[in-house]
């Protein structure tokens, strides 16, 4: 593509000033929707992730804390 | 069918095509991007600005098609109180919303230089206009309530009164005079347009498509992870 060519493309016969930020909108647009999906997705695996390990661990606190009250028993 | 319906099983399926859905995306939007921009013919009376057509028209069908699938599933929700129907429906609202609104800003961008004016009160305009307010409604009242489960049914409620809306945006262009032009692609006696702008068209739709399907993927897993991290917290709560 030459560069008279390529000015004309971007021209678009003239009506550059509408059709670019049609297909500027919708990048954004698709970006954005993608980004924000992917970041909910993201947050909610870490919260779940952290969750589970308090779960976790809770039990194991809950269990060791039987086992030695079962000592001081003995 | 039924098997499906398994939120487990419905989600390995997904999973397993997602991969599928994002390579056809961009493969099929490089494609269209190049039919669209530089493949495709200039229109005998709009000249260039017909390239918007190949937004605006796969924003204007996607936007119809996920209502469609939304106001589906929040039937299902409210007759068969089915989760993955009202998971399904709550992520596709936003995506809807937003496909709404870019028909909505590149019709405006085609209407400036075409009809001499962003926006005009015509049918066709006004009630995609009220379906993106149905949309955002939709996600107003799903998130209106503290506890997210007493949103669903007064949201499926008015998702599928909205439905009635959908008839009126296909038959617009015919039950009132308007600026817009009538159907050319979805009509009895086949499309009116040419062959050359029809190839983009479809490619786009296409793109648009499995942008959904894809975007439905992740939002799903991510509403699945919440209804999982609810379930712990009443749990732990109780």
């Amino acid at each position: 593509m030459n560069e008279t060519s390529f000015t004309s493309f971007l021209d678009m016969g003239g009506y550059a000033a509408y059709i670019w930020p049609v297909y500027g909108l919708t990048a954004v647009m698709m970006i954005g929707l993608l980004i924000q999906s992917i970041v909910i997705w993201r947050q909610n695996e870490a919260e779940l992730t952290l969750l589970k390990s308090m779960k976790e661990n809770k039990k194991k606190a809950a269990k060791s804390s039987a086992a030695s009250e079962k000592e001081e028993e003995v | 069918m039924h098997k499906f319906a398994n939120p487990t099983k419905f989600m390995k399926v997904a999973n397993a095509l997602f991969p599928v859905f994002c390579i056809g995306f961009i493969g099929l939007l490089s494609a269209g991007l190049y039919y669209s921009l530089l493949n495709s013919p200039e229109d005998y009376q709009q000249g260039h600005t017909v390239r918007i057509m190949y937004v605006h028209v796969p924003a204007a069908y996607m936007a119809v098609m996920i209502y469609a699938v939304m106001a589906s599933c929040a039937a299902s929700s409210l007759i068969w109180k089915h989760p993955l129907a009202d998971l399904i429906a709550r992520s596709s609202a936003p995506i809807g919303a937003a496909f709404t609104f870019l028909c909505l800003a590149s019709g405006a961008f085609w209407g400036k230089p075409m009809w001499g004016t962003w926006w005009v009160w015509d049918a066709r305009l006004t009630s995609v206009l009220i379906m993106f307010f149905l949309y955002m409604g939709y996600i107003a009242l799903l998130n209106a309530f503290d506890d997210p489960q007493r949103g669903v049914k007064p949201a499926a409620i008015l998702a599928l009164v909205g439905v009635v809306n959908l008839p009126i945006i296909k038959f617009s262009v015919d039950w009132w005079n308007t600026l817009h032009q009538p159907a050319s692609i979805i009509r009895l006696d086949g499309p009116t347009i040419d062959g050359g702008m029809l190839t983009p068209l479809y490619i786009m739709m296409g793109a648009f498509t499995l942008f959904y399907l894809m975007l439905l993927v992740i939002r799903l897993r991510a509403e699945f992870a919440a209804a999982r991290i609810r379930t712990i917290r009443i749990l732990g709560e109780g």
